[in-house]
């Protein structure tokens, strides 16, 4: 080490108490700009990527930020649903293939993402352990939510009910977990796979009846249209589980058509087609709408770069009053040690030696801060790829 | 061997300054500056150490003529030919022993001499009683301590030179004795010229010559503009 840096170390750490007091000025002063640049351009990144990666978003006509909030990370709802029927529609026209999404339950903080096997399909979603759904009521979990609620195949988890005041809604459902999804780093992460059925029987529109039984006595007999025959209970059985034995009677009442989704993801087989089915959705009075999740999303950080150039703007005020600060410090420290100075020259020191001194504790100072910046950005680096908002 | 000839100097702030026509110290001899406040004592060191460098005449040192070096040159003949004791000590309370007294070598990398080996630098040390006490903080040394830890630094370099700006001003007695004792010593030991700026009448017996400021005739100084600041002890030529 060089007697300049030596002396240099020296002093800081000598004066430690100042010193620490500089480095987090300093490094709140980097830490701040930077952290909110990182911070947007992640966001930006992810939003992006997840947009790019679905063409079409359909659903209710309103809001176009929320329709592709919900479409893309199942947040919110949109203010009204669409039906099967739509869904149909998009698929038998040949120009996209569409994959229905309903979610509008939770089971255990984690949305229930209620949709075909195409969507898996689609994401490039592919098992960690266990298999798909195979029946009524099983689920494929997320990577995050199997993590968090420590699930495994095999295993059970209850959806939540909509409304526990309201006693004519729908009922919890204990699904049974079939498999757990490799972490995609996306919202699909924290979300409970249902084939969409299973969303309906938790919806309420499928139901099953109790199974049928044999006469056990004369008197049963006697009630039956004919001998021997096994009796039907019509009473309607709400069950919490859907199991082997009960699993057959299960069945919808109504048109598949008018069944609810939420949203449609529409993949369109190519530029033409896509350019077609949005001109199907043009008109002002349609109930429906189609979105370029990729352009909302565009709106939405246009929105949120606004945001940011404001804040980097109080950051650069920040960042030249610190300038400023540090520079008085700087100003008064030479003053203060003077002394110190005027003995260094007369024992045979530069001038310059005198500044390089200086400049080597600013330099010790600006590195520390530095290297804690870094160790903040680092951090967030680590919370931000926790953050479940996009993954 | 100092050569003083025709010597002028003012600072370019007051006009204070010195005119000393012809003065002789020979090497190995010890000198005593006296004279009230103000007189030119602090300025005659600068002169000597390079630290000022006079309008007029020659300053010449081991028969280097000082007027004609360069400044990064007269540093250098600081560095490895001049000792300085302050009257403060003016010691870097940051630094421990060890790195105090080797201050001029840290400051200076091209002027690291060889001559400062860990032999040497130990020898120093245990001349001057500090072998202990070489890793200690400054800030928990004695007031005696830190009076050996200064003459370790300016002998440090085993200079040809000592100069010592009122090294024992606010000592009691017996403190000033010992460090008195140990300049003695040191230069003694080095066949070094020691010169002393010192108000301390009490000392001047102790000195193979002394130099009165107060007396031009006799000493060969006179003092210019002598309206005399009070202590004239920052030059131009200080940063």
């Amino acid at each position: 080490m060089s007697g300049t840096f030596l002396l240099a170390r020296r002093y800081v750490w000598h004066h430690r108490g100042r010193s620490l007091v500089l480095v987090a000025c300093l490094t709140l002063t980097f830490s701040l700009p930077l952290g909110l640049r990182f911070f947007t351009r992640h966001f930006e990144t992810r939003l992006t990527a997840r947009a790019k990666a679905t063409p079409l978003v359909i659903g209710a006509a309103g809001s176009r930020f929320d329709l592709a909030l919900h479409g893309l990370y199942f947040r919110g709802q949109p203010p009204r649903e669409r039906t099967m029927a739509e869904a149909d529609r998009i698929s038998d026209s040949g120009f996209a293939k569409a994959i229905p999404l309903l979610v509008r339950f939770k089971a255990e903080g984690s949305p229930i993402v209620g949709t075909t096997a195409g969507y898996l399909k689609f994401r490039g979603l592919r098992l960690l352990k266990g298999e798909s759904w195979s029946r009524h009521g099983d689920c494929v979990l997320g990577a995050n939510v199997a993590s968090r609620l420590q699930l495994e195949p095999g295993e059970s988890l209850m959806s939540e009910p909509e409304n526990v005041f309201d006693l004519d809604g729908s009922f919890p459902l204990k699904m049974r977990v079939t498999g757990v999804l490799a972490k995609a780093n996306s919202p699909d992460d924290n979300a409970v796979f249902v084939e969409i059925h299973t969303a309906w029987i938790i919806a309420g529109i499928g139901h099953g009846h109790a199974p049928s039984r044999m006469p056990a006595s004369s008197d049963d007999a006697a009630t039956s249209s004919e001998e021997n025959a096994p009796a039907h209970d019509a009473s309607l059985t709400e069950f919490t589980e859907i199991t082997e034995n009960n699993a057959s009677s299960f069945h919808f009442h109504g048109s598949r058509d008018q069944f609810p989704v939420t949203a449609i993801l529409a993949v369109p087989s190519d530029e033409e087609s896509e350019t077609l089915l949005m001109g199907r959705y043009l008109a002002d009075d349609d109930p429906s709408q189609v979105l370029r999740p990729v352009e909302v999303i565009d709106e939405l950080m246009d929105f949120v770069m606004r945001i940011r150039q404001f804040f980097e703007l109080a950051f650069a005020i920040m960042a030249s009053v610190t300038a400023a600060l540090l520079t008085l410090f700087v100003i008064l420290a030479i003053q203060l040690r003077r002394r110190e100075f005027t003995t260094m020259f007369r024992i045979g020191c530069r001038r310059f030696q005198i500044v390089r001194l200086v400049g080597a504790e600013l330099l010790i100072l600006f590195s520390i801060s530095g290297l804690l910046t870094l160790v903040v950005i680092s951090g967030l680096t680590m919370a931000v790829s926790r953050l479940s908002f996009v993954g | 061997m100092v050569e003083i000839d025709d010597l002028e100097f003012r600072y370019e702030s007051d006009g204070f300054g010195l005119r000393i026509s012809n003065l002789r110290i020979p090497a190995g001899e010890t000198v005593a500056l006296v004279g009230p406040s103000g007189c030119g004592k602090t300025t005659l060191l600068n002169l000597l150490s390079g630290i000022a460098t006079p309008q007029h005449g020659t300053v010449r040192i081991e028969g280097r003529e000082l007027t004609l070096l360069d400044d990064a040159a007269r540093r250098a003949f600081r560095i490895s030919s001049v000792g300085m004791v302050f009257q403060e000590f003016e010691l870097l309370d940051y630094l421990n022993v060890e790195e105090n007294i080797l201050l001029p070598f840290l400051l200076n990398r091209v002027q690291r001499l060889a001559s400062a080996s860990r032999e040497d630098i130990d020898e120093l040390a245990e001349s001057l009683g500090l072998k202990p006490l070489l890793a200690r903080s400054i800030d928990r040394l004695s007031h005696g301590e830190r009076q050996r830890v200064a003459i370790g630094r300016a002998l440090i370099a085993n200079p040809n030179m000592l100069l010592a700006d009122e090294p024992t001003g606010n000592l009691d007695h017996s403190t000033r004795d010992r460090i008195v004792d140990l300049l003695f010593h040191h230069t003694a030991g080095r066949q070094a010229t020691l010169v002393v700026a010192t108000h301390d009448h009490n000392l001047i017996e102790r000195f193979d010559r002394v130099i009165d400021f107060s007396q031009p005739e006799q000493s060969g100084i006179e003092l210019l503009n002598s309206e005399p600041a009070l202590a004239p002890t920052s030059s131009e030529s200080e940063p």
